[in-house]
This record gives structure tokens, C-alpha cells and sequence, in this order.
């Protein structure tokens, strides 16, 4: 029995080719770092950064922050936010726990007052309510995922950033689930913070991720996160100049390198959006046929599917869809708790099937079959 | 104790008393349906790899799948630690049985 992944919304695999060869290669080699030793050689964060850069379309690759993950980097935007005590923030009920519980933890600590913006049935922002938010809230940073990582539906990013702009907030966009599946361009769309993780659709190794921070708000941000930077070590605080600013402790050179390689092939191999969705389609449409539960989403979306099949708990599902048949999938509330009442998916949550683009048309049929033939078994 | 190990199972769902036995033996059909005389037994035996699930008595459910080596026991929420308890001294039993077959 092969072993079919579909679990690519919580880390992508395989990985894009080399990746793999490249760290293993990073960690063997003589490290160079930049400005802490006689001796130069390559500079993976600098090359990754610039990688990004090009991939965001943003201008000043120094913009670009690293670290660990997404959860690392919406860590550094919110806690690094100077708060007062009544601060309103404006986010959703779509939110992964990795916005939720931050958010939570400045509510307790700084007294930052939380107000979410509800979902329609497909898992997607309703603009109507978020400007209705924004205008009652008058919120001092407006939060919200680019794309839900339980339905794949994809929000208006650039408009619900104007909108939240003009209300006069900082926007922060988690851009984990749709970054080197969809364009994310926070410079064109006016979006002050993008968190972003390496090892989902950028392909990249687990361990890298970064947050984007427009120039204006590079002052605005403290950072986190303060100690050694290889420069300026006579300084009691952190250097001023960015990305050195927000990035200290020595780097995860390692996965910056595998990363760098992901987006070098991703370059070369540009992602086919249309075939990809197509594969979401057939999917979604044999699901449907089979009789399946499906939480419906039109386009735009990601590769995310979601559904639930009657008679079954979707644990059972998820259970016998591993370790039955070789499918890897997700079942349960994916980390994003508050939008499963929305689905009409509480408390259990849902089965989480999520694609790629090495994803066959084969693996997709090759499911279809095993989530028939639970259907029928139960039948 | 007869398994090998017993770990608390984390996963994304509401927290529940979930865990996983590693066992030394293989489940075979036999194993799966000595259980079935201590409760309600599902046995999905067209799947390449047959699953079954059984819930006891006291509400909790086993499950698993043939010739694995992991059995998962979710004990209710009333009094998770008297089932979890219960369940052990019923998958000794059956292991030693299953032992004494072989």
C-alpha cells in the first residue's frame, strides 16, 4: 500500500526536489556568518531573503524578518505591538490558534479587547461585517487570515486591508496557508505585517518562516525577541536598522538554505493555479457524488477541502483513511476552533483533505474510492 | 502490564481521553473478536486493512486496525481513570489468552 499525502495545509510533501539534499549538505559545511569571523562565504539568509522578496513583490528585501514559523512571526507582530489597555483589535472567528491564543494572552496581560468578525458557510470573511467591526470598533490592529486553513476559502485580501487601512488600523495578514499557492503582495495591497511559514506551499523545510514589515512600521514594532546579532555589539539594545532589528541568536541557516531552494525551483517551476484548482474541483465534485458532507467553497480557494461523511465521527474517518488505505490526512478542528460553528461542523470538526501540486490525478481517485468505500461499508 | 507501552494520544479535537497501547503481537481477527463479548463490535472488513471498533460497556471505545501493533482506547468523560483501569486489567486478560492460543 502507497502512501498518499494529503495533508499538505498542515506541511507539504514531498518537499520541492533538493530541498531535502541541500540541508543536509547546509550542516556538513563550514558555516559562514556574515560579520562574525575573518573568513565570507555564502549568505543563505540574505539569498532567501531576496527569494522572497521578489516572490512577495516587495522592494526592500530587508523588510523581511526570519523566523522559526508563522506562530513565531504573528508572535513577533503582536507582542512586539506597543499596546495600551483598551486597545481594540478587530480579527476573525476563521483564525488559526496561532492569532487566537496571542491575541488571548494580550487580552489577559494588556487588558487589548478582541472583536471577531463572523464567517459565512464557506469559511470566508464577510466584508459587510468586517467593515461593520472596523467602523464600531475603531480597532488599533485588524488581523485576519488570507485563506482558511479548514475550507480553503480565500479572502478579499487587498480589499479587507483598504478597508481596515482606512478605518486607521494596522493590518496584519497570516499569509500561512496561501503564500506559493496564490499571489500575496502586501506593498501593492497596502498590508503593514504578513506572516508567512516556509514549510507549507513554499515547499520549504519545517523551521522557516518570516514576517514581512512595511518600512513605516519597522519603528513601530519593538522587538520580541533581544540578544546577540554578530553587529553593533557595543549597543545595550538591539540594533536599529532592519532585519537585524527583529532577528536575534544565530539563524536557522540550515532551513534558510532548503528554503532558498524551494523558492529557486517554485521560480522555475511556476505553480499551476488553474490545474491545481482543478484537482480541488474534481475532488470537491467526487466527494459530492459519493455523498460526502463537503463544506462547499467556490473560488478563489486553496487546495482545502473539508468535509464529513454521515454516520461516521470524522476521527473514525481520518483513522481508517491512514492507516486502512495509506492516506494521510487531518481530522478534527485543525487548530482553528471558532470557525466550526459556522460550518456547521461543531464540536467535532472535519475531515481535512489538502492537496499540492505533486498531488496526481490517480491519489485524488485513489481516495475517492476509500472515502466510498467507508461510505458504503457504513451503508 | 502486557503491552509495551501506553501513551496519552494528542490530537485536534476537544480535549478527550485518548490512548494508544503498543502492543507486541499483531492484532489479529481473533483478538478483535474476543472483544466483541464485552461490548458492541464494528468490524469493517473489506478495507484493505480491516478496522474495527468496539465500545464497551462503560462507554469506552477500542479501536485499531488488523495486524497492527496499536489498539486506541477513548475512555468517557464521568470517570475516565476508573474505565482506563477497567480496560487495562480486559486488554491483560486478552493478551494472555491471546498468548497462551499461540
Amino acid at each position: 500500500m502507497e502512501l498518499v499525502y494529503l495533508n499538505n495545509a498542515a506541511t507539504s510533501w514531498p518537499k520541492a526536489p533538493q530541498t531535502g539534499a541541500v540541508v543536509a549538505a547546509c550542516i556538513d559545511k563550514v558555516p559562514y556568518h556574515a560579520g562574525r569571523s575573518a573568513f565570507s562565504g555564502p549568505n543563505a539568509a540574505e539569498e532567501c531573503r531576496c527569494l522572497l522578496a521578489a516572490l512577495l513583490q516587495v522592494k526592500e528585501p530587508k523588510q523581511i524578518v526570519f523566523g522559526s514559523n508563522a506562530t513565531y512571526a504573528l508572535n513577533v507582530a503582536l507582542h512586539g505591538l506597543r499596546w495600551k489597555s483598551g486597545d481594540a483589535v478587530v480579527t476573525t472567528v476563521a483564525e488559526h490558534n496561532s492569532v487566537q491564543r496571542p491575541l488571548h494572552y494580550l487580552s489577559k496581560t494588556k487588558g487589548i479587547k478582541i472583536h471577531m468578525v463572523p464567517v459565512d458557510g464557506a469559511g470566508r470573511i464577510i466584508p459587510e461585517a468586517w467593515a461593520e467591526a472596523l467602523k464600531k470598533f475603531k480597532p488599533r490592529v485588524a488581523v485576519f487570515t488570507h485563506a482558511s486553513n479548514v475550507t480553503g476559502a480565500v479572502n478579499d485580501a487587498k480589499r479587507l486591508a483598504m478597508m481596515a487601512r482606512t478605518a486607521g488600523a494596522i493590518t496584519l495578514l497570516d499569509a500561512s496557508q496561501s503564500l506559493g499557492v496564490i499571489p500575496v503582495y502586501p506593498e501593492e495591497w497596502g498590508i503593514d505585517l504578513v506572516a508567512f511559514t516556509g514549510h507549507k506551499y513554499l515547499l520549504g523545510p519545517t523551521g522557516s518562516g518570516g514576517l514581512y514589515v512595511a518600512s513605516a512600521m519597522s519603528a513601530e514594532l519593538e522587538p520580541v525577541w533581544v540578544g546577540g546579532t554578530g553587529i553593533q555589539s557595543e549597543l545595550d539594545e538591539m540594533p536599529p536598522m532592519m532585519p537585524t532589528r527583529f532577528e536575534a541568536g544565530t539563524s536557522n541557516d540550515c532551513a534558510l538554505v532548503g528554503l532558498a531552494s524551494a523558492l529557486r525551483w517554485a521560480a522555475e517551476h511556476r505553480i499551476k493555479e488553474d490545474a491545481l484548482l482543478n484537482m480541488t474541483q474534481r475532488l470537491c465534485t467526487g466527494l459530492r457524488e459519493i455523498g460526502a458532507e463537503i463544506i462547499e467553497v467556490t473560488s478563489p480557494r486553496t487546495p482545502v477541502v473539508s468535509f464529513r461523511l454521515k454516520g461516521w465521527d470524522v476521527e473514525d474517518v481520518g483513522e481508517i483513511l491512514q492507516k486502512s488505505f495509506g492516506i494521510v490526512c487531518r481530522t478534527g478542528l485543525h487548530c482553528a476552533p471558532q470557525i466550526h460553528s459556522f460550518l456547521g461542523a461543531a464540536p467535532r470538526g472535519t475531515v481535512r483533505l489538502s492537496l499540492s501540486r505533486f498531488t496526481t490525478k490517480a491519489e485524488v481517485d485513489y481516495c475517492l474510492q476509500a472515502i466510498g468505500a467507508i461510505l458504503h461499508e457504513v451503508g | 502490564m502486557r503491552w509495551v507501552e501506553c501513551k496519552r494520544v494528542e490530537n485536534c479535537f476537544v480535549s478527550t481521553h485518548m490512548y494508544a497501547y503498543y502492543l507486541d503481537i499483531k492484532i489479529s481477527e481473533e483478538f478483535v473478536q474476543a472483544f466483541a463479548a464485552f461490548g458492541v463490535l464494528a468490524f469493517y472488513k473489506k478495507f484493505p486493512r480491516p478496522f474495527f471498533k468496539v465500545i464497551l460497556t462503560d462507554g469506552t471505545t477500542v479501536k485499531g486496525v488488523l495486524n497492527d501493533t496499536v489498539i486506541k482506547a477513548q475512555y468517557p468523560d464521568n470517570d475516565p481513570q476508573k474505565s482506563k483501569q477497567n480496560f487495562e486489567k480486559l486488554l491483560d486478560k486478552l493478551l494472555q489468552h491471546n498468548r497462551q492460543m499461540r
